[in-house]
């Protein structure tokens, strides 16, 4: 592979994005570009990250932060697109890019957490309250969904099922959910 | 309670009659029960979240609660059937046979018979259903020191569940004194469980103990 991500992670509690990535002996990452969610691989939405790369070498490592992009804070899902001057082994006339995730769905178990929590479970004689069970069910089902599909490449399944779960922890009033403090707050996979 | 030659009858049946009752309660776990104990499983097991005390212990309550009741992926064996008179009793098999983990803990109550001796307690929790509705609480918060509150007089009692017999433990008064030496503790291999005893009869107020697993 001509680009290797090392490191594509939402930190410290969500306001930081670290970059590490690095491409042939040689050769420089000629471009990044970052989408989140809701304009997944529309390039006319994306943010180009170009203005952070130094090329002076094959390697690219920097952290982006939230305030820079006039976000809140990093949350759900990120990919970035990244482009190598090394050309392809497989097709040296071809652009290569190279498509990098990040994924931070811990509020989400937080909002799995208090359904399970408010869901009172005395014992299995009186636990009939299948509305709440229903929904934690539901809630663990699109959690386990989006992993799955981030792990398949069915990047559109899971940033539709990541919709439907914050619609669903919102309905909750999952008050506490976005606040669970985490240093690595998330997972990332390159493609 | 003494049992004697006049009164053995009645409460051996008596206690049936409890297991009996126990094992009809003991309802199917349905596939949403099953799924939520798996939910439960793993967020204990730390797969996700980081997860405060008290979330711990209200995920370890549920969890032993569905687990209880989980005949259908744990089907009690019957084993020899007690006849007298009618209705005909079955003795359950109590007996652990699936695969699910459980959580340590140290359960914790006050036997209200101050002539309880240790071997009292130990034929006692050979049942399960005897303990499993004391109070509890993880080991992390008992090594931390935990205030109990007594209500009664009479020998104090913990239990410390999945322990092995080679289990060395260290109980702790409030002012961090050992205070092993005032306990009876035995190990009960039908539960994989360590007994501690109070040798003294405790009265009521808080008590902070603090026990250790070495």
């Amino acid at each position: 592979m001509s680009i290797l991500i090392n490191n594509f992670e939402i930190i410290n509690n969500g306001s930081d994005l670290a970059i590490d990535v690095e491409t042939g002996l040689g050769y420089t990452i000629t471009s990044i570009l970052l989408w989140d969610m809701f304009s997944f691989k529309d390039y006319t939405l994306s943010t180009n990250l170009g203005y952070k790369l130094e090329q002076i070498n094959n390697k690219e490592v920097f952290i982006v932060n939230a305030i820079e992009l006039g976000l809140l804070k990093f949350e759900d899902i990120y990919f970035i697109e990244i482009e190598t001057s090394q050309p392809s082994p497989d097709c040296p006339t071809c652009l290569m890019p190279a498509l990098g995730i990040t994924y931070n769905i811990l509020p989400y178990y937080q909002c799995m957490l208090n359904s399970l929590l408010a869901s009172e479970i005395n014992d299995c004689i009186t636990c009939n309250d299948l509305a709440s069970k229903n929904l934690l069910v539901t809630i663990n089902l699109l959690i386990d969904s989006i992993e799955k599909s981030i792990d398949l490449g069915f990047y559109s399944q899971a940033i539709d099922n990541l919709k439907k779960l914050k619609k669903l922890c919102g309905l909750e009033k999952c008050t506490n959910c976005l606040s669970v403090e985490c240093s690595s707050c998330s997972k990332f996979k390159q493609t | 309670m003494i049992i004697n030659e006049t009164n053995n009858q009645a409460i051996t049946i008596s206690s049936l009659n409890k297991i009996y009752n126990q094992a009809k309660i003991n309802g199917k776990l349905d596939s949403v029960n099953l799924y939520i104990l798996n939910i439960i499983f793993k967020l204990l097991n730390g797969c996700c979240i980081t997860l405060t005390n008290y979330e711990k212990q209200r995920l370890m309550e549920m969890y032993r609660k569905i687990y209880f009741h989980s005949n259908t992926i744990c089907k009690n064996a019957f084993v020899e059937p007690y006849q007298y008179l009618k209705p005909k009793f079955f003795q359950a098999d109590l007996e652990d046979c699936n695969s699910f983990n459980k959580f340590p803990k140290i359960y914790y109550w006050q036997e209200e018979d101050y002539n309880t001796i240790s071997n009292d307690v130990f034929q006692l929790i050979d049942d399960t259903g005897y303990f499993i509705t004391k109070s509890f609480d993880s080991y992390e918060n008992f090594e931390i020191g935990k205030t109990i509150n007594y209500s009664n007089y009479g020998k104090i009692i913990f239990l410390a569940t999945n322990t092995l017999n080679t289990d060395v433990f260290k109980i702790k008064d409030f002012l961090n004194i050992e205070v092993n030496d005032s306990f009876t503790i035995t190990y009960n291999d039908v539960i994989n469980s360590t007994l501690f005893v109070s040798k003294n009869n405790y009265s009521y107020g808080d008590i902070n103990f603090k026990i250790i697993k070495l």
